[in-house]
């Protein structure tokens, strides 16, 4: 659960008092009588006692807090201990409210499993200190991702099945056949291309790597089975040999060579489709350009998408296929 | 009541196995737990409907043993209805994964019958002579 605001505040309270050796042992009674002078209200001692348990049993801060009868009042066993004590630079908490942002934008709840929520809590509770009020949630970042998204769900589940190396059973769907099939997949990696989230894993119903979408996965069920490496290379060159996520069928990785006019070429330029990307402009200000991929069906899509604007040189079933619609 | 069985562990089978007709749902898993039997089915509409039509599920639903003719009894339903409520399509372009649940059935070699419908008609979701080796199941995590 997070922390809220009001609750923070007086945390920070409590902290400051409990590290002030001029004053030490402060009484509930004691942090009642700073609050009402610092929040301007004045808690109840029930909430000051549930404040102080909270942070001793929250992982976010297992503030080391203990009573001591003799002097009746409250002390940090290590002295050294402090809710504000997490070592960050400016520039820490500026990269860390990117990646906050980033992080929001990617995914929803879904996505972050608890133990991240609870790493990312703590570093919020310093971030709340050293940044105005009201700042926290301006959002400076956009990304393509639209609540409501299908698939999402399971997320949690096939990142562990990924990490753990442990072998899944799914039910999956085909909206091009339109048929249901139950698999068993030796899972390798989640893979984003485009907004859309992909399972790449070793198939036993297909003998071969296949990536599946997660907007088409049901049930996903961990399995006692043993996990099947597949071939590192081979994983490799399934994943990264390829501009999108599907491979067309008993096509090899080939070099693609495709004329942009103008008008795109900065665009190609800008932002490569591809690391194997090369290319020779022309003085016109077109250019010709290669890749070095296993040819996919997002690749044919994207070619078709710039019309007259991109066609494909090389190889020739790919400029066909990439021809009919112009 | 669910009544326990001895089976502590959960298996499961990928069966990808249709129906009596082939606009049955195809009965993709079957999870035997110590608490319930769980089948998971899959059906794609066909335009042999307007919009796709419809499906439900008889609450009279069973498994059947073939050898010992011994009947376990449907206990849940998710992701369909249960007649006579129908779970109504949109098109005939849609499909809809769901799971029926029955009482707890012995982990032990045999051969099996699920049936919506006694002597039903090709509209019926009935499954016959499923065979079920435990070898082949595999245990869960």
């Amino acid at each position: 659960m997070g922390i809220t605001k009001s609750a923070y505040s007086r945390y920070r309270i409590i902290d400051k008092m409990l590290k002030n050796t001029f004053k030490p042992y402060p009484t509930l009674e004691d942090i009642q009588e700073t609050c009402l002078e610092k929040l301007t209200f004045s808690p109840s001692l029930d909430t000051l006692e549930k404040d102080i348990r909270n942070m001793k049993q929250s992982h976010v801060f297992e503030a080391p807090i203990v009573y001591c009868r003799k002097n009746k009042g409250y002390y940090y066993t290590n002295p050294n201990f402090s809710i504000n004590s997490i070592p960050l630079t400016d520039d820490d908490i500026l990269t860390i409210k990117e990646a906050l942002d980033l992080i929001k934008n990617l995914g929803g709840g879904n996505r972050v499993n608890e133990r991240f929520s609870n790493a990312i809590q703590k570093i919020l509770a310093t971030y709340k200190e050293e940044f105005p009020e009201g700042d926290i949630d301006r959002k400076v970042i956009q990304t393509d991702y639209v609540e409501g998204a299908k698939g999402y769900e399971n997320f949690n589940v096939l990142f562990e099945s990924c990490k753990n190396q442990t072998p899944i059973s799914f039910v999956h769907y085909s909206y091009t056949k339109r048929i249901f099939n139950a698999v068993i997949v030796h899972p390798i990696r989640l893979k984003e291309f485009e907004n859309k989230w992909y399972l790449i894993g070793y198939s036993e119903n297909h003998k071969g790597l296949r990536t599946f979408g997660l907007d088409r996965i049901y049930e996903p069920i961990l399995l006692k089975r043993k996990f099947i490496n597949w071939k590192e290379k081979e994983i490799e060159s399934y994943c990264n040999d390829i501009y999108g996520v599907y491979p067309i069928e008993n096509q090899k990785k080939q070099e693609i060579t495709f004329l942009t006019s103008p008008t795109i070429t900065n665009y190609f330029e800008a932002y490569p489709i591809h690391p194997s990307q090369k290319g020779k402009k022309n003085e016109s200000g077109s250019s010709y350009f290669t890749i070095n991929v296993v040819p996919s069906m997002e690749l044919i899509k994207l070619f078709r998408s710039y019309g007259k604007h991109l066609e494909v040189i090389n190889p020739s079933w790919l400029r066909q296929q990439t021809q009919s619609l112009k | 009541m669910i009544t326990k069985q001895k089976n502590t562990k959960k298996i499961l089978f990928q069966l990808n196995r249709m129906g009596h007709s082939e606009t049955n749902p195809i009965l993709l898993r079957m999870l035997f737990t110590p608490e319930y039997t769980k089948v998971d089915f899959g059906y794609t509409t066909t335009n042999k409907y307007i919009k796709g039509g419809w499906i439900k599920m008889a609450k009279e639903t069973f498994i059947e043993n073939v050898a010992t003719k011994k009947r376990y009894k449907m206990i849940k339903a998710e992701g369909i209805t249960i007649a006579p409520q129908k779970h109504n399509f949109q098109s005939n372009k849609d499909w809809q994964y769901y799971s029926l649940f029955f009482e707890p059935m012995e982990q032990k070699d045999g051969v099996i019958n699920l049936i919506e419908i006694e002597k039903g008609t090709p509209n019926d979701f009935n499954y016959y002579d499923i065979p079920l080796n435990m070898i082949d199941g595999v245990e869960l995590l």
